[in-house]
């Protein structure tokens, strides 16, 4: 059996490399770092979010062949310009411009074409590309723009210009334009526009433009060249191995981009177990009852008690969670409280089922151990674990029993289903031949046989009850992985969706691998080759 | 199992009973006397614990009890500002050059909590260096991300050319110099502002602006980690015990907190007659622990408010009509017998309606123009809205200046200007701009963000104009294209709101100041001169009954020029458990948790 199962696990992962890669890409369909901050962002944000999710890697291998330096291409202001495929801001296209001191508006065009609505559609396809000016070696600012809009704020020579902002001339050097092509689309090099608002003497002169061509010479085009060095460090120095690297060791290295302070291994570390308080018992439990509840309706098939159990479970399950939980959320906490002051369960918020080693810890300098070494810690734990424990029914048993009360329903039908099948067969009949009891029959018999598709549905169930329940967590105050997972999409935290992902995929995996192995275990029949 | 084994298994059975009985009692009699007040936030709570990254009201309440800033506003008028980390409040005088000096003094007593940043892990005096610190971090591009820097731009004598030079260099300076801020001891320094504003001061008062200690912010962000925003360390009369993002926060009692006490002067009778002054003289804070409790849905918010866990809440919108019988507006029954109290906060806000005096048909200022907006204006019955849309918990004023600001008219109203509706008179101002029952008048562009919220306000609206025969055509904009285009001066009638960033009535009065015009705030782009005068003189005076009544004349000016329909400012109802004593919720500042107390016999 050892060595399928070795088998099954060897085969298992490269699919799940496979997952990853899958999952990584459809992460980077669009620029997370962007989606994130928005159309707005400082080049100092957009630069930390992208570090500190490792963006600046390439996914896998250098994803920049082909696409390291301005090709020419026709459309535009002046009838051509320049185009680069993505990059990391080692190139770039600079204009420098002589200027007197004084007042001036920056604008920038890229190529358009019409639409056939008549509107202008931008060539461009970044959403996201930064102009960085300069005057001398002096900073001035650093302009996020969306190059899969038309350039609309004005009109001159035909074409729309974006404004790049005001800009102001105080040292007389000579001020640069720097369009870099940071960015994981194609970037367009145009044209500027300067408009003069002030001088420091005389009368500003008219606006003038400068047009993009390689061979102009207040132009500096620079390429970003291939190396081979560079090729061979990202075949393994790339986004896809250190998340592979982070899933193998558990250490997930990332940090949350909503809650900058979290690493991504916290936000998982931190909610399983609330999140199994409470799915793991209604597994359990739900799991127990619906077999016994499917075999005794499968018994008295077509009775009155079958009717009656079959339509409590259609009651369960047409009623909405919802439902059952604001009901029981009134009536197992709220109305026992306001009508007679008895307290039962709590109608929100959770406290942790086995004690924090964090917490224990503290507890132990709060009564003035000066540093708590690991093994009085520990012992520290296991005192205080009977204590946690006996808080969960405060916090978690109300939300166990609506989750039972909606599962059962759904449970009880397919159990019901699947005994009734095995009723049919013959060797039900041969053991009653025999004379064996009912309850021999049901529990011994049939209940073996019918094991297989019990443990389907158990182990299909599984990687979900790890992710708990959303609803239940949110209005019970319980801060399982169902809320963080919902909230990291909400807030766009792509660091936290990716891991919890590639966790819930290993998951899927692994209970894959114990449902055929638990097959063989419960049935003779099926044999591990 | 014979009888021998079956004993033994009773007896192990009972062993293990009685010990998991014991450490449970145990557990229970470790909850031994302290006073724990547990407190809400509604949504998922802060995202930071560093004021100089934090923005949200959430980072805000949670920095408010960790850290302190120079000055606060306070508990009994917080329209009052006083002295926190100050020994005094400052003074002011004026250099050789006219620029205004603001000079400081800190407390001796205020000193960090203890942390092990600190040598020895005893927390050292607040010194002039701090405060200098905490300022500059607000201009760290990428050690904070600049995301507050808009509170000090273009105030202080020096430091925008000390952000730039900075920008650009390769690490951020801390220790070069800002020609504004001059150090004269380890506890008094002086401030120049390169524009003698106001409300620099209120500006010290935002957590943001919350002295932290350099050693902190080195140890924990070492090596490019972000850790300092979990590891706060400040000077507040809460240390935090744990804080679980998105879940759950605990503070408990600073044991080094400086001598403070509860305020003993400058209650009003109302509060008096609240028992808010009768703790006066306390030292603070009054409670050993706070837990808060993060909620995203509002349904447990409430219950656990009914349950008495909860020491207050701000009460959502939906559940007003628990809380409050909706015919009567009284409180309910169930709960004024439970000892469940409330307190009305007006918001600073300004929700009104603009027209672009720009444009070609509604803007300028000749007679006929003015009475085709007053007839706009005439028609529209605010507190319809204020029924339809906020269950009638707004407040209708007239003028810029929201509720509980100097220039604030009494009651609201403004006798000499009358009020919508009014539907006679809004005809004969029509008559008067020359489109008799609105005949030759162009249906009126009017834009709001898309929304369903906005969409059924216009509805609204477009009905109680067409009763005097004007035509709207609705103009729906994403909210950042409605911005460019407001920015632009392409719309001619549009609806926003304002809530005022500190109270003083500038902050709304510079909303119609012409050098702010778009893409500036006067998104009217109104332009009057004498109004500008005005302003320009008011906003560097400070506080008192002759700028009232300056700030009276503008409100006045604007309202005969009517460059806007309005105005509605929402309140806040804040309903109040009885265990939780001393309270006195408001929105404006957080610190005034200190002053809480609970009474756990209750």
């Amino acid at each position: 059996m050892w060595a399928y199962v070795l088998r099954r696990i060897l085969y298992n992962i490269p699919v799940y490399m496979g997952v990853i890669l899958f999952l990584m890409l459809l992460l980077r369909l669009t620029d997370p770092v962007t989606a994130y901050l928005g159309k707005n962002p400082t080049y100092d944000q957009y630069i930390t979010k992208r570090t500190n999710f490792g963006l600046d890697k390439p996914l896998l291998g250098d994803w920049q062949i082909g696409g390291r330096t301005w090709q020419e291409a026709t459309g535009g202001f002046g009838g051509s310009h320049m185009v680069k495929g993505p990059g990391k801001g080692n190139a770039h296209v600079q204009w420098t411009l002589e200027l007197p001191q004084g007042t001036y508006r920056l604008q920038a065009t890229w190529p358009t074409r019409t639409g056939e609505d008549g509107q202008r559609v931008s060539l461009g396809s970044s959403g996201l590309v930064w102009w960085r000016v300069f005057e001398g070696n002096l900073h001035l600012r650093t302009i996020p723009t969306d190059q899969t809009r038309p350039p609309r704020s004005t009109e001159a020579y035909g074409v729309g210009w974006h404004e790049l902002g005001t800009i102001e001339i105080t040292r007389g050097e000579p001020l640069r334009v720097v369009l870099i092509d940071d960015s994981n689309k194609p970037v367009l090099a145009d044209a500027i526009r300067v408009v003069p608002v002030r001088v420091s003497q005389g009368e500003p002169p008219e606006p003038f433009t400068i047009d993009a061509t390689p061979d102009a010479s207040d132009i500096e085009v620079k390429d970003d060249p291939w190396t081979f060095t560079r090729f061979v460090r990202s075949l393994w120095d790339n986004q896809y191995f250190s998340a592979l690297a982070g899933i193998v060791t558990l250490d997930f290295q990332h940090y949350s981009w909503s809650v900058e302070s979290q690493s991504v291994g916290n936000v998982i570390g931190s909610s399983i177990i609330p999140s199994l308080s409470v799915t793991l018992p209604v597994l359990v439990l739900t799991t127990l009852i619906s077999t016994c509840l499917g075999l005794i309706a499968s018994f008295n098939r077509g009775k009155p008690l079958d009717r009656v159990v079959m339509f409590l479970a259609v009651l369960g399950m047409s009623v909405s969670y919802l439902v059952y939980v604001i009901v029981g959320q009134y009536f197992g906490a709220q109305w026992p409280r306001l009508a007679f002051n008895v307290e039962i369960f709590a109608t929100f918020g959770y406290k942790p089922v086995l004690p924090l080693w964090s917490q224990v810890q503290q507890s132990l300098q709060d009564s003035g151990v000066e540093d708590p070494g690991f093994f009085r810690t520990l012992v520290a734990w296991f005192a205080s674990v009977p204590g946690s424990l006996s808080k969960w029914p405060y916090y978690c048993l109300l939300p166990v029993l609506i989750g039972v009360i909606v599962a059962m329903g759904y449970d009880t039908r397919y159990y019901r289903a699947v005994m009734v099948e095995e009723c049919n067969k013959d060797y039900i009949r041969t053991a009653r031949a025999k004379g064996a009891s009912n309850s021999r029959v049901m529990f011994r018999h049939m209940l073996r046989n019918a094991l297989i598709p019990i443990i389907t549905r158990v182990m299909i169930s599984l990687p979900f009850i790890i992710m708990g329940s959303l609803l239940v967590e949110i209005y019970f105050g319980i801060p399982g992985m169902g809320f963080k997972l919902f909230d990291a999409i909400t807030n766009k935290d792509f660091p936290v969706v990716e891991a919890i992902t590639a966790v819930l995929a290993a998951i899927f995996i692994l209970t894959n691998i114990l449902t055929d192995v638990l097959y063989a275990v419960v049935d003779p029949r099926v044999t591990l080759k | 199992m014979t009888p021998i084994r079956y004993q033994t298994f009773a007896i192990g059975l009972a062993a293990a009973l009685t010990v998991v009985l014991a450490c449970a009692t145990l557990s229970f009699a470790q909850q031994d006397s302290s006073k724990v007040l547990r407190l809400p936030m509604r949504t998922v709570g802060p995202n930071t614990l560093d004021p100089a990254k934090g923005s949200t009201t959430y980072d805000n309440m949670a920095c408010s009890q960790i850290y302190e800033t120079l000055l606060e506003p306070s508990y009994t008028n917080p329209n009052e500002l006083k002295p926190l980390l100050l020994d005094t409040l400052p003074t002011s005088t004026f250099d050789d050059q006219g620029r205004k000096v603001w000079r400081f003094k800190l407390r001796e007593d205020a000193f960090f909590h203890d942390n092990p940043c600190f040598p020895g892990g005893k927390g050292r005096r607040v010194t002039t260096e701090d405060v200098f610190y905490s300022w500059k971090r607000l201009a760290d591009q990428r050690g904070s991300g600049g995301k507050n820097w808009w509170l000090m731009a273009d105030t202080i004598v020096g430091f925008d050319e000390y952000k730039a030079m900075q920008d650009q260099a390769a690490t951020f300076d801390y220790d070069a110099p800002v020609e504004g801020l001059r150090k004269s001891s380890d506890s008094e320094f002086e401030v120049v502002l390169s524009q003698p504003v106001y409300r620099f001061l209120w500006i010290l008062q935002m957590f943001q602006t919350s002295i932290v200690p350099r050693e902190a912010v080195e140890h924990y962000n070492a090596d490019g980690r972000d850790l300092f925003s979990a590891n706060p360390v400040g000077t507040g009369p809460y240390m935090l015990r744990e804080w679980r993002p998105k879940q759950s926060l605990v503070v408990v009692r600073n044991p080094n907190y400086r001598e403070a006490f509860y305020p003993a002067d400058g209650w009003s009778q109302d509060d008096i007659e609240r028992g808010l002054a009768e703790p006066a003289g306390r030292r603070l804070p009054l409670v050993d622990r706070l837990e808060f409790s993060m909620y995203v849905e509002d349904n447990p918010l409430w219950l656990n408010f009914e349950n008495q866990i909860l020491g207050y809440i701000e009460l959502p919108y939906d559940f007003f009509e628990k809380a409050f019988n909706p015919r009567t507006r009284r409180i309910d029954r169930n709960l004024a017998r439970r000892g469940v109290t409330y307190i009305v906060e007006p918001q600073l806000d300004f929700i009104f309606r603009q027209f672009n005096m720009e444009d070609e048909l509604v803007g300028g200022y000749t007679p006929e123009r003015i009475a085709l907006r007053r007839a706009i204006i005439l028609a529209i019955d605010l507190e319809e809205f204020n029924r339809s849309f906020y269950a009638g918990l707004c407040t209708v004023y007239d003028g810029p200046i929201p509720p509980g600001l100097d220039g604030y008219p009494e009651g609201g109203r403004v006798p000499s200007v009358p009020r919508g509706p009014n539907l006679e008179l809004a005809r004969e101002m029509l008559a008067k701009a020359g489109y008799p029952n609105g005949q030759g008048l162009p249906p009126i562009r009017f834009a709001t963000s898309r929304s369903d919220f906005n969409a059924r306000q216009t509805a609204m609206l477009k009905r109680q104009l067409e009763r005097v025969g004007i035509r709207i055509e609705e103009i729906t904009l994403d909210f950042p294209d409605l911005i460019a285009q407001v920015n632009r001066r392409e719309l001619p009638f549009f609806g926003f709101a304002w809530s005022s960033d500190y109270p003083d009535a500038e902050n709304n009065l510079a909303l119609f100041y012409a050098p702010n015009a778009s893409p500036g705030s006067n998104h009217a782009n109104y332009s009057r001169p004498e109004y500008d005068a005005l302003y320009e003189q008011a906003r560097l005076m400070d506080p008192g009954p002759e700028r009232t009544a300056m700030y009276e004349r503008m409100r006045d000016m604007l309202l005969a020029d009517a460059p806007f329909v309005g105005s509605l400012a929402r309140n806040r109802y804040f309903m109040i458990n009885p265990h939780m004593k001393n309270a006195k919720p408001t929105q404006r500042f957080w610190s005034w948790f200190k002053f809480l107390d609970t009474d756990q016999t209750r």
